[in-house]
């Protein structure tokens, strides 16, 4: 052991005892992961940051080449630039996820041999839609452990009826199969390995062992030749690893809270922002001790909540299209645009944005003296 | 990874029209999927994972074999929004069901 070495152990050991552990930034793997969860996160992650080629399956629709172009700021797992486009139709108050039409991500892109074959640039808009969403790139810290939040937590939160009469009415959205739902701005995906799977498909156009086919062209099958990499284009240990790269992605380490920011984390709680922004979920069981009960600071209660008619985009699954997931408040202080379609470009924007049942929320906060604004902004940032 | 073995029954594979498959070789799929619409001899059902939803249409015969809740019953007891899993056995003419299985009912 050289000398640097040594005395960087030392104060290592100094600092475990004085209970200060190093901490977490961005893209850093989950702490207590044993050595075999450590190698499968640095080898999923050169998965999640591989670079598709249509030689590899990539399309023939797909909206990016691979999980870290639109998933990399400002670590890989991070936010991006990349926004997306959603439709679906509501009719009738029932939502129509327009599986007959291609499904509800409409990819931008296509591989020269589609364009060759049909023309086209992109995904046909699907004529039966009634409304277009766009969904920003978020950060996937922390989902493994909001994976990890037994489903009792969850609608133990619910309160459909506002029988509190708090003017929140938190519900659950549902899978089609009626699990529910916690992933994706309309909690609309009940598991991550499910979200991850279909993402390969949904996002780069990339069949495997949970997603066997290719989608379809606005309903028309791909024309002959257009794909010719068999399916499964990645095998089961590719998805697994990409798997286990997201669900081992650690939350970071809010920043430490000066005095501004402690009185901001009351605010937060005082105003009523915690009511659905719920600052600490516990974890139930799992075969990852790193994801075995533990509280983290998650500041989601995974509910639906109406937004208001400003918000409102598509509907998915039960959610109605004024009706979002809350947010989780992760990695604040490197976003640079806030809301599902980045409308925001502050943290204040993004407050004043709220409405629906946070409109008594974001009512108090505009009313709050300049300074304790600031405060709260403050406290935002460190997370 | 522990939802990955659901995730695998739930999806399916979506067919190329006009296979071709030769009679001898009718290779059989099952499916687990939420009911879309039913139809007189016909079934369509959501099968997906996470955002890539997919559906599927199958047809159905008089031999068909449709059971709920321990019994018996008839195809046109089954409602959109119910979970039912499908053996079904692709031929040159597309899927058929020979069972189909009401695993929930829509909530
Ligand atoms: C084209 C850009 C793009 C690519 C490529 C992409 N994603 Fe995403 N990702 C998004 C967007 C946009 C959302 C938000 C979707 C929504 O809100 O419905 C998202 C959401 C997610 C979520 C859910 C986060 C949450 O808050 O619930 C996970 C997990 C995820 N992506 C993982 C992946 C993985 C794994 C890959 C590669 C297989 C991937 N993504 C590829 C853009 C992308
Ligand atoms: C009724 C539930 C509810 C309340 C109360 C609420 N929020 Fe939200 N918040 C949400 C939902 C839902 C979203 C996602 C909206 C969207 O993406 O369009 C969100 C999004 C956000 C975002 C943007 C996050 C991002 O990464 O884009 C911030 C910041 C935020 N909320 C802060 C607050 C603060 C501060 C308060 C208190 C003044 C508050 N919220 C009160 C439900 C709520």
């Amino acid at each position: 052991m050289n000398g640097a070495r040594g005395w960087a152990a030392v104060a290592l050991l100094i600092s475990v005892a004085a209970g200060c552990e190093r901490p977490l930034k961005p893209g850093d793997p989950l702490r207590g992961l044993n050595r075999a969860e450590q190698d499968r996160f640095a080898r999923g992650k050169v998965v999640f940051d591989s670079t598709f080629t249509p030689e590899k399956g990539l399309g023939p629709l797909f909206n990016a080449t691979g999980c870290g172009e639109c998933h990399e700021e400002p670590a890989k797992g991070g936010s991006g630039d990349e926004v997306e486009v959603h439709a679906t139709a509501f009719k009738g108050r029932v939502c129509d996820p327009l599986v007959e039409e291609g499904g509800f991500v409409i990819q931008q892109h296509t591989t020269p041999a589609l364009k060759q074959a049909l023309g086209i640039d992109s995904e046909p808009f699907p004529p039966s839609a009634t409304a277009r969403a766009m969904r920003t790139s978020p950060v996937v810290f922390a989902r493994g452990l909001l994976d990890a939040v037994p489903e009792s937590v969850i609608l133990a939160y619910a309160d459909p009826e506002d029988k509190n009469h708090d003017g929140i009415a938190g519900r659950p959205n549902r899978f089609t199969d009626g699990r529910v739902g916690r992933f994706g701005r309309k909690a609309f995906v009940p598991a991550l390995d499910e979200f991850n799977a279909g993402a390969f498909s949904a996002e780069m156009g990339i069949t495997n062992p949970a997603v066997r086919t290719e989608e379809t062209i606005g309903g028309k099958p791909i024309p002959a030749g257009v794909d010719p990499v068999p399916e499964p284009e990645i095998n089961q240990e590719e998805l697994d690893l990409t798997d286990a790269f997201v669900r081992l992605l650690a939350p970071p380490t809010p920043l430490k809270l000066g005095r501004d920011g402690r009185r901001g984390r009351e605010l937060f709680s005082d105003i009523g922002c915690a009511a659905c922004h719920v600052p600490t979920l516990r974890t139930g069981d799992s075969p990852i001790a790193a994801l075995r009960n533990k509280e983290f600071a998650a500041y989601t209660d995974l509910l639906l909540h109406d937004m208001g008619p400003d918000l409102a985009d598509i509907c998915l699954g039960l959610a109605k299209p004024s009706d979002f997931r809350t947010e989780p408040l992760l990695d604040l202080r490197d976003a640079k645009h806030f809301l599902h379609d980045g409308r925001a470009a502050t943290l204040e924007q993004a407050i004043e944005g709220h409405g629906g049942e946070a409109t008594g929320a974001r009512d108090r906060f505009k009313g709050l003296p300049a300074a304790d604004r600031a405060a709260l902004v403050a406290f935002l940032k460190s997370l | 990874m522990r939802n990955l073995t659901r995730a695998v029954a739930l999806t399916a594979i979506l067919l190329a029209p006009g296979a071709a498959l030769s009679a001898q070789r009718e290779l059989p799929y099952t499916f687990q999927g939420t009911v879309r619409a039913v139809k007189a001899g016909a079934l369509d059902l959501i099968i997906g994972v996470g955002e890539a939803v997919r559906v599927v249409h199958m047809r159905t015969q008089s031999a068909t074999a449709v059971f709920g809740e321990g019994a018996s019953i008839a195809l046109g007891d089954l409602q959109p929004g119910d979970v039912v899993r499908a053996d079904c056995r692709l031929t040159q003419a597309g899927l058929i069901a020979d069972k189909i299985e009401l695993k929930r009912r829509a909530p």
